[in-house]
């Protein structure tokens, strides 16, 4: 059982070796609620808040560690929470990941980071209130609303002229049908008459005419097209069988 | 690129086994991925989730042995959605596992820069009694996948018996597809005859059922209760009889020379079912034949007699022998056909694994040779059994095949369900 204290000690190693330094609270100034342990690095501040074994059956204290995490994530750069490898598995990845908030597992191998925290910018603090709206603006923002709407009308007469014109591209959409279809019958077509030159070219087929030839011809293995295929592919009838698919068989 | 170059890249396999889902695409080779085929539906009542919102509602794959929690949950929460080889049509939890599980292999292999990429040819596999609504089912999943990653240029559907038929470069055969829950036993001329297809309500669990029972017998009923162990003795002591009256002759009149003793690996048990070890015959012959006298008995305390049952709009018989649903299957079939598919007889799937020790020979059998005897006993003689090769992957090499082949201007056809279903304008 990894206690808080052993959390903490396991996140300062893991932090020491990133080249983090530890600050303290006075450093960090945060009047309204401060992070469990908090470092400064090169790319800025980062805060761990610590969550304890006691998250498995305390509902009350697994909320508060959440709240207090949300609550400070605008207030450093990166913003993790640490979790014993017990309690990880029921820690939801998916929503820390949409709240910026990233995940130390601790074990007895040390510290993983299961999930990284991205980078945020610090807040500058939300105290100013919203800017006054003039008359001047708000007039402004009318004309512009007018000259959209004008606009808008203009759209409008162009789409309806140029409906003629796309019911004529939809009737040529049939004809890139039958081209795609002529397409798909050659590629049949060339696959056929490989296996037609390959089987032509075996030496057997010229020698041994009288032998009983099987009712389909496979494809040959030394078919060009079917090398680097699997082993499954060679001398395989379906091939020849399944290409006509459509053309002229029916299912029983 | 051609549709034949774009193929050789994008080909995708899918087979919904009852117990491990297999997908990958052509460039796998050989050999698929595999992952079992099973979902875990946490519990969200735990107080993590309420806290920090809903979880994935299933899980999938390696991650489900984080969740997995006490045994008397698994039956629960564990949904393994084609252990009947059939989905009931409003079974929404089964639904989501295949649809979950669909998106994970698809999204696996995604690839990473080809702006070529259109998304995949993808040839599904399902049991040859899969009734319409899953293909629709099926389709729809493909279609909501597709919108969401743009993953599917097109699917089509193929029953497993097409798909190990052309896996093993036959195309006349009758392929019969044994797994945990049921059997399959469907005739092919270059394509599936779907109107001569038999189902039996019968497949590997069957076995597991009655060597349960000889453990009980036998004075092991805390292990009989125990799926696993059952599993491994049959596996290690269940042998198929090439006729079970002389085999329990045989085996009770030298009882050393039979006596079946399993030790369990990593524990301590070990399981011998001493003077009972004859009845060893019977977990092989009740998975081929359980119409045998000998099996009155179990019926008669108790053990459930395979019984003929309707799943969706397909009626699974129970108690009809491998021999008798050949012939029957066959016989659906026009007269002409019929030597041609006796011709060449595939056994495919796990419920066929039956090992002979070279000293039972003559005594044990192996699955061909006890399809050919039951197929004699029907008056068919010349018969060619054969075990699928790699039965765990022919489904998918089938899939591949089919998909590779099969041109893309061939649109589905409900009317003959072959075809590729395409989703986009």
């Amino acid at each position: 059982m990894i206690v808080m204290e052993g959390l903490r000690k396991a996140v300062e190693e893991w932090s020491a070796s990133r080249g983090l330094r530890p600050l303290s609270q006075e450093e960090l100034g945060l009047p309204d609620g401060s992070p469990d342990m908090a470092f400064s690095g090169p790319k800025g501040i980062t805060f761990v808040l610590l969550l304890g074994e006691k998250a498995l059956g305390d509902r009350r204290y697994f909320m508060e560690v959440v709240m207090r995490a949300s609550s400070l994530r605008d207030k450093c750069n990166f913003l993790y929470l640490a979790a014993p490898k017990l309690v990880a598995p029921f820690v939801d990845t998916e929503v820390l990941k949409k709240h910026g908030i990233g995940l130390l597992v601790v074990g007895d191998e040390g510290v993983v980071e299961a999930l990284a925290s991205p980078y945020r910018p610090i807040s500058a603090g939300r105290q100013e209130k919203a800017p006054q709206v003039s008359l001047e603006a708000l007039n402004e923002v009318l004309s512009r609303l007018s000259a959209l709407e004008e606009r808008l009308s203009a759209l409008e007469r162009e789409v309806l002229s140029v409906r003629p014109a796309l019911s004529e591209l939809s009737a040529l959409r049939g004809l890139g049908e039958q081209v795609r279809a002529l397409s798909a019958r050659l590629d049949a077509l060339t696959r056929r008459v490989d296996a037609l030159s390959a089987s032509l070219a075996r030496p057997t087929a010229l020698t041994a005419p009288t032998a009983p030839s099987p009712p389909t011809t496979p494809p040959s293995a030394g078919q060009p097209e079917l090398e680097g295929l699997p082993s499954f592919f060679k001398d395989n009838p379906w091939l020849e069988i399944l290409a006509r698919r459509g053309q002229d068989e029916v299912p029983a | 690129m051609s549709e034949t170059e774009y193929k050789r890249k994008y080909t995708f396999g899918e087979d919904y086994g009852t117990s491990f889902y297999k997908f990958g695409p052509i460039t796998c080779g050989e050999r698929p991925e595999v992952i079992e085929n099973r979902g875990y539906f946490p519990d969200e009542s735990m107080i993590m989730f309420q806290l920090m919102g809903r979880p994935r509602e299933v899980v999938i794959g390696d991650e489900i042995a984080q969740f997995l929690g006490a045994k008397e949950e698994l039956a629960e929460r564990l949904v393994y959605p084609m252990r009947n080889g059939v989905i009931e049509r409003d079974d929404e939890r089964a639904w989501r596992v295949v649809e979950e599980i669909t998106r994970y292999g698809l999204e696996r292999f995604r690839p990473k820069t080809d702006p070529s990429f259109q998304g995949f040819y993808v040839c599904a596999s399902l049991s040859a009694v899969a009734p319409r609504y899953m293909y629709e089912r099926l389709f729809d999943i493909h279609r909501r996948i597709d919108e969401e990653t743009g993953l599917v240029k097109a699917v089509t559907i193929i029953p497993q018996p097409l798909a190990v038929a052309i896996a093993h470069k036959t195309p006349t055969c009758v392929v019969i597809e044994s797994g945990h829950g049921n059997t399959q036993v469907c005739p092919v001329s270059r394509y599936p005859v779907r109107r001569a297809i038999v189902a039996l309500n019968r497949g590997g669990g069957d076995a597991n059922a009655i060597t349960s029972q000889i453990l009980y017998d036998a004075g092991y009923g805390d292990l009989a209760r125990e799926e696993t162990i059952v599993r491994m003795v049959k596996e290690a002591v269940g042998l198929v009889p090439r006729d079970l009256d002389e085999a329990v002759r045989a085996a009770k009149a030298e009882p050393e020379r039979f006596r079946a003793v399993v030790k369990i690996p990593g524990t301590r048990i070990t399981i011998d079912l001493g003077e009972e070890s004859w009845a060893r015959f019977l977990i092989g012959e009740y998975v081929f034949n359980p119409k045998h006298e000998l099996f009155q008995s179990y019926f008669s305390r108790g053990m459930p007699k395979p019984k003929d049952v309707k799943i969706g709009d397909v009626l699974f018989r129970g108690m009809l022998d491998f021999g008798e649903a050949i012939v029957e299957a066959v016989e659906r079939c026009p007269v002409e056909l019929q030597p041609h598919l006796y011709h060449k007889v595939l056994l495919s799937g796990g419920n066929f694994q039956w090992k002979v020790p070279p000293e039972f020979e003559g005594v044990a059998v192996d699955s061909a040779t006890k399809i050919k005897l039951l197929l004699r006993e029907k008056g068919v003689e010349g018969v060619s059994v054969e075990m699928a090769k790699e039965p765990k992957f022919s489904v998918w090499r089938g899939c591949i095949i089919y998909g590779y082949a099969v041109p893309d201007r061939f649109e589905w056809s409900w009317e003959h369900m072959e075809g590729w279903m395409k989703f986009r304008p």
